[in-house]
């Protein structure tokens, strides 16, 4: 009897709770689909260590590949040029030696870059 | 398609599929936090915070518990920590002693529609703020006590007895502003 009784409250109760809840307002999901997708965005633009590690060996064919492609028309312009024996004189390595030095830094300053760039992000 | 692809889906790249589950889950966590929070406007932030942080722990989704139940379990923990409140609450026993009987006094039979509802969710507003959110759980959404359980954190005996509690304030309130009115109205 008393286990029916409550049966019937819980009917009654269902119904009266079923029409008092709150009603999210129209742009409350344009807002947190709105933001779930920014971030989602900004998720996927972030770098990732393989992106990162391509980005650095992008660098380096970029920036060695043009100082061998200059050094080696060095050798072959100085070859055809002035002859075998101005490649064995100091001059010569000494041009080899500053466009290495440059390329090098040149590198070093990339690198020193995208560091930075990191670091601020 | 059920949730649990949709979960894979929205975990697979595929953001727009978690539209899906704001749409449908959006007014009951709103009411949640509502009964939480205590106006709208926190309400509103909770509940797309607590969105948020859903689709950024998907991935700990673990499809054996619904997916509304471990959602709301979010919202209930971000409405508790966003309103700084205790929520569980002594309640005065005495009023508990004392609880009429709504079947007995047929209540709602007699209130228009609109006034009940006014009437229930002034009854819900003057409770505390745990009780109102587990009847609100109970009998809203028909949420077994075992989900209730889930979602605040309680034991279920303890949920049992605080439910049990819970309706007789709230039987006792809703009859109390009922004659209260009958004698405005009279």
């Amino acid at each position: 009897m008393k286990e029916k009784k409550i049966e019937i409250e819980d009917v009654q109760l269902r119904e009266l709770f079923q029409k008092t809840g709150k009603k999210a307002p129209e742009n409350l999901q344009y807002r947190i689909m709105h933001q779930i997708e920014t971030e989602s965005a900004l998720t996927r633009k972030k770098a990732s260590p393989a992106k990162r590690g391509m980005t650095l060996l992008k660098d380096l064919r970029n920036i060695f590949g043009t100082m061998y492609i200059l050094l080696a028309a060095i050798v072959g312009g100085s070859y055809l040029l002035l002859g075998e024996e101005f490649l064995k004189s100091p001059h010569f390595w000494g041009t080899v030696i500053l466009v290495s030095v440059i390329f090098s830094s040149l590198w070093m300053i990339t690198r020193i870059d995208c560091y930075v760039r990191e670091k601020k992000k | 398609m059920n949730e649990n692809q949709r979960v894979q889906q929205v975990l697979s790249g595929n953001t727009s599929a978690f539209a899906y589950f704001v749409e449908t889950y959006q007014d009951m966590a709103i009411t949640i936090a509502y009964r939480i929070c205590g106006n709208m406007q926190d309400a509103e932030d909770v509940v797309q915070e607590s969105y948020v942080k859903a689709y950024r722990n998907l991935h700990t989704f673990r499809s054996e518990s619904k997916f509304s139940t471990w959602l709301y379990r979010i919202v209930y923990n971000t409405a508790v920590t966003h309103s700084k409140t205790r929520i569980w609450m002594g309640m005065n026993e005495t009023e508990i002693e004392h609880a009429t009987d709504l079947t007995d006094q047929g209540a709602d039979a007699r209130l228009a529609e609109r006034e009940r509802r006014e009437v229930v969710t002034d009854v819900l507003e003057r409770m505390p703020k745990g009780d109102a959110l587990l009847l609100t759980l109970y009998y809203m959404e028909d949420h077994p006590v075992k989900e209730i359980a889930s979602i605040t954190g309680l034991n279920e005996p303890n949920v049992k007895v605080k439910l049990f509690r819970a309706r007789k304030m709230f039987k006792e309130l809703m009859t109390g502003t009922y004659s209260m009115e009958e004698v405005g109205n009279g």
